[in-house]
């Protein structure tokens, strides 16, 4: 099956190491799959260690003329880029789709939000302000500035195969970085796709790379270079912390965006029906596989009944189907490994209590489609309630009091996103303060722009994404220490 | 600091006080040698002569700012000997606490618990405040290409003239004075020639603190003779100045007319205090209580108006009328009076003009409305409240500065919102609700340079204090009020 493109040439099959199209030096290939059919759609490079060295050495020499442009410049050229991802939406949305599943509707939503971070980067690299210090001294100057770190990595994840990548090239490219880009081995056309429009935008050649092939070649090589300064990562957190040990002998500065168990919290003064939208939306979204996707619904005993039965009959309204039919409003799951887990998952709860009451099992249609599902009677202790599920479940807990429902969502290794839903204005404030994650949502399901800084704790990760603060995460400090006497 | 055991009867019979004002560094008489008399509101009578400044001596005072300015002493010492001079300044004022406490009593009627507890502690707290802040205040570099440097620093505009009011007149000149100092401006403070004699004292304290002669003048009179002259001078590089809105208008005029000094005005308020029928309506009439009738009603930010939800009304004002034996005016002299004197006799007219207003355009008195304590020769009203208020009424568009309060009633939370609006103020305003919505989006839509949440005038030194509309402009307190006190300048550095 071929893709059809209004552009067929954003379509690219072979990777980008400065500025030059390349096969891989084996001239061997993977295969790139449709989850919705399981069709073969394209093939990329198998590439290793030799070309990913390649990739990063001629970073390091593009770096020095990009860093030495002002923001001014390279924020006119980053613009460019931002404009021609919009002007080819319907495309990149088309190609994700295609290689990762989710519906249309939500692929052409990530490649304006991926968008997004590189018109608000370009802006934000013009306030790379520095400090002057008051001096203890009448005869010194104490002066600080912020430089770009150097040559980056990125290694992304398939459940967003745009925006993780926007978000890390925004920043770094705004900051004065050049970057290295290994994208999911099951998406990386779109990364491919965006790779080719930053090459028609201006963006110098070397400045951005992107390698595809082994994942375990691919890393090691850029964990282990010397000329490598930084490297960020969005995935498991077993990869995570895999990446940070190998980053550590050559002390490279990392960005772990890990995993997420994120709780959502009803409590019994809240608009039920507000929280069952705001459930549906950070639930059932991307058919459940984001970091930031409600993971344990805990629901205060008065409301838990209505709650769940209203949860249900929204359920009942979604549509499976192929994300390029305009009707469906849940794609597949990304392969055949998901679908193990979230079964194995239920099993275990059903074993120790659970009732499905809604969904439960794979769907009529086959593949990787699988029912979108409502559990209730789920404890703490249950498979479910203690991993990420990354799939369309929706464990519900009972709870009792607030600080009951506060310690249960803090209990966990994990601290990314998290919401609630309350209108007591100062019951707000207090889960507000006592909830440990990163990211709150309060009385929306929806979380994520480019202004607001994403990110975790605990173990869930380092450093922040988007924002004032996602750019500092690509400049390194410099204090200068003037005698003027 | 237990005050109760403190007898201010015998510290008064041992105060000094004098009049004269301070100029570079001395006291000294005005030109012309004319006072005018000190009269105390609490009982009436005369208690000081203070030198009657004009014209003369405010060129005096301008050039002995401006040669302090030009030759460094203040303004060239690095920030942290500005620093431990001010926080210096800040511990004298508080080893004076009792004396200052009890003139700034006998000068203007407030209680002298409140004087002493809140007055000089919060003038204290500001001078040390900016001087903690001046030495960890950076300035900027533009990001630029490699080939230059751009520097973005803030540096003091030169003299700073400051026209202070008498409902609190250390808090107010101490948020002018404070910034205006730590950033090394010379400094000429007016106070009003209803409270003047708190403004001298602390000029004397801040010379045994070490700040240079010439850095930090007062001259006091009246606004006419020193105030109009202050605004009007070529050589004066701006002014803050804090009072009614009428004379805050001819303030900036005058910036206008002559050398477009910086002008800055924290002006009248009419301030809003809106409960919606979810609130703890109790806790909203305790602290609508507290912050109208505090000080005698004499704040800016009173919250003058309540708007409520009209099925909350009676509980509110039955909750008011409750709390009414906790107001009633006495001798601001004794330890536990929680409300004194209103400042003089033109004052006093003035807000029971307004009652009378109030009972003639149909306002319904529900408490107070007197004026009391006759007997002791000085000036009390009783705490009062109007019910029933339309917002078009005398007693809800203008600024009373007395101790009455006009409780309006709404339908709609909408309604709210645009009856609160509808004032040519913008000063504070406050919000009740257990809706965090509801209140939020109250909080938002009220135009004013303060809302309080659930609670009255309960913020700090850390955040700014300034109106809207025709409250004002510019920022007292918090960080912002250096830029009020400050000039930007760029240097742009060639370097290849």
């Amino acid at each position: 099956m071929t893709l059809t493109l209004k552009d067929p040439s954003l379509l690219r099959q072979q990777c980008l190491i400065n500025g030059e199209w390349r096969n891989a030096t084996s001239n061997t290939v993977i295969d790139v799959n449709n989850p919705a059919t399981g069709e073969t759609i394209a093939t990329v490079p198998n590439m290793g260690a030799d070309e990913t060295r390649q990739a990063i050495e001629s970073a390091e020499i593009a770096q020095k003329t990009w860093q030495a442009k002002t923001a001014g410049e390279r924020a006119k050229i980053m613009r460019q880029w931002y404009t021609l991802i919009l002007e080819n939406q319907e495309d990149l949305a088309l190609i994700m789709t295609s290689e990762q599943g989710k519906i249309i509707a939500e692929s052409r939503g990530e490649i304006g939000y991926a968008a997004s971070f590189i018109e608000w980067f370009a802006e934000e690299g013009k306030r790379v302000y520095g400090d002057i210090i008051p001096s203890p001294r009448a005869d010194a100057r104490v002066i600080v500035t912020k430089q770009a770190i150097g040559v980056c990595v990125a290694i992304t994840p398939w459940n967003f195969p745009a925006a993780m990548i926007t978000r890390k090239a925004g920043a770094a490219l705004a900051a004065g970085c050049s970057i290295v880009i290994k994208p999911a081995g099951l998406t990386p056309l779109t990364a491919l796709a965006l790779a080719e429009l930053a090459m028609r935008a201006g963006i110098p050649a070397g400045v951005i790379s992107v390698v595809t092939g082994s994942a375990r070649a691919i890393g090691g090589e850029m964990t282990s270079n010397p000329i490598v300064r930084k490297l960020s990562f969005t995935g498991s957190t077993e990869v995570g912390i895999q990446l940070l040990k190998e980053c550590a002998p050559t002390v490279k500065k990392t960005s772990m965006e890990l995993g997420g168990n994120a709780p959502f919290i009803v409590f019994d003064d809240a608009d039920i029906d507000a929280a069952v939208a705001g459930a549906m939306l950070s639930k059932f979204r991307n058919a459940g596989q984001t970091c930031i996707c409600a993971n344990r619904i805990l629901v205060q005993d008065s409301v838990y009944d209505s709650f769940a039965k209203k949860l249900v009959d929204a359920v009942a309204q979604l549509k499976i189907g192929n994300g390029l039919d305009v009707a469906s409003t849940q794609g597949p799951l990304i392969d055949a490994n998901a679908v193990d887990k979230v079964e194995s998952f239920i099993a275990d709860a059903k074993n120790n209590g659970a009732k499905v009451a809604i969904g439960g099992k794979r769907h009529v249609l086959g593949g990787t489609f699988f029912e979108p599902t409502v559990l209730t009677d789920v404890t703490r202790d249950m498979l479910i309630s203690r991993e990420e599920i990354f799939g369309p479940v929706a464990p519900l807990i009972r709870f009792k009091t607030e600080e009951e429902a506060i310690e249960i969502a803090n209990s966990v290794e994990y601290g990314l996103a998290s919401y609630f839903y309350a209108r007591d204005i100062k019951r707000v404030w207090r889960v507000g303060e006592a909830l440990e994650y990163g990211m709150i949502g309060i009385n929306t399901g929806a979380i994520s722009n480019e202004v607001a800084p994403f990110g975790g704790i605990k173990s869930s990760g380092l450093g922040r994404e988007g924002s004032k603060y996602g750019i500092d995460d690509y400049l390194e400090i410099k204090y200068m220490c003037m005698d003027i006497g | 600091m237990s005050n109760n055991s403190i007898n201010w009867q015998n510290l008064r019979d041992n105060l000094t006080l004098d009049g004269r004002a301070i100029i570079n560094g001395k006291r000294v008489a005005a030109s012309s040698g004319q006072v005018f008399d000190c009269i105390s509101p609490i009982d009436g009578q005369k208690i000081a002569e203070i030198a009657r400044c004009g014209t003369h001596d405010v060129e005096f005072a301008v050039q002995a700012a401006r040669a302090a300015f030009n030759d460094g002493r203040w303004a060239k010492k690095s920030p942290k000997e500005r620093k431990n001079t001010l926080i210096n300044f800040s511990r004298l004022i508080r080893e004076n606490a009792e004396s200052l406490a009890l003139m700034e009593t006998l000068d203007m009627g407030k209680p002298v618990n409140y004087s002493l507890n809140v007055d000089v502690t919060s003038a204290a707290n500001s001078l040390q405040w900016y001087g903690e802040c001046i030495d960890k205040v950076y300035d900027e570099i533009a990001p630029t290409a490699d080939n230059a440097l751009g520097l973005i620093t803030r540096e003091a505009m030169g003299v700073v003239a400051a026209i202070v009011p008498w409902n609190y007149p250390m808090i107010m000149a101490a948020w002018k004075i404070a910034p205006a100092l730590a950033a090394g401006n010379s400094v000429i403070l007016k106070p009003s020639e209803k409270s003047p004699l708190t403004a001298l004292k602390l000029a004397e304290i801040a010379l045994e603190a070490g700040i240079p002669a010439g850095v930090f003048n007062v001259l006091p009179g009246y606004g006419e003779e020193v105030g109009s002259p202050l605004a009007l001078h070529m050589d004066v590089d701006c002014i803050a100045f804090t009072g009614s809105t009428n004379v805050g208008k001819k303030i900036m005029q005058y910036a206008g007319q002559s050398n477009l000094k910086r002008a800055w005005t924290e002006l009248g308020g009419k301030s809003p205090f809106v409960v919606f029928a979810d609130a703890d309506v109790d806790a909203a009439a305790e602290s609508c209580m507290n912050g109208i009738f505090f000080n005698q009603g004499e704040s800016c930010n009173a919250p003058s108006r309540v708007i409520i939800d009209q099925s909350v009304q009676d509980r509110f004002i039955e909750k008011a009328l409750s709390l009414m034996p906790n107001f009633q005016p006495a001798n601001p002299l004794v330890n536990d009076t929680t409300m004194g004197a209103i400042v003089d006799e033109i004052q006093l007219n003035n807000v029971m003009h307004y009652i009378q207003a109030g009972k003639a355009e149909g306002a319904n008195c529900v408490t107070g409305g007197e004026q009391v304590l006759q007997e002791s020769g000085g000036y009390y009203v009783t705490p009062t409240i109007f019910n029933n208020v339309k917002n078009s009424m005398k007693i809800a568009r203008e600024e009373i500065f007395g101790p009455v309060l006009s409780v309006i009633a709404f339908e709609n939370p909408q309604e709210a919102i645009s009856i609160a609006n509808d004032t040519p103020y913008g000063l504070a305003a406050s919000v009740w609700s257990r809706d965090i919505s509801q209140a939020h989006l109250t909080a938002k839509a009220l135009r004013a340079g303060t809302v309080h949440v659930n609670c009255y005038d309960e913020d700090d030194i850390t955040v700014p204090f300034g109106g809207y509309k025709q409250s004002g402009n510019g920022r007292d307190k918090s960080l912002h009020a250096l830029e009020k006190y400050t000039e930007l300048k760029t240097t742009w550095i060639k370097l290849a």
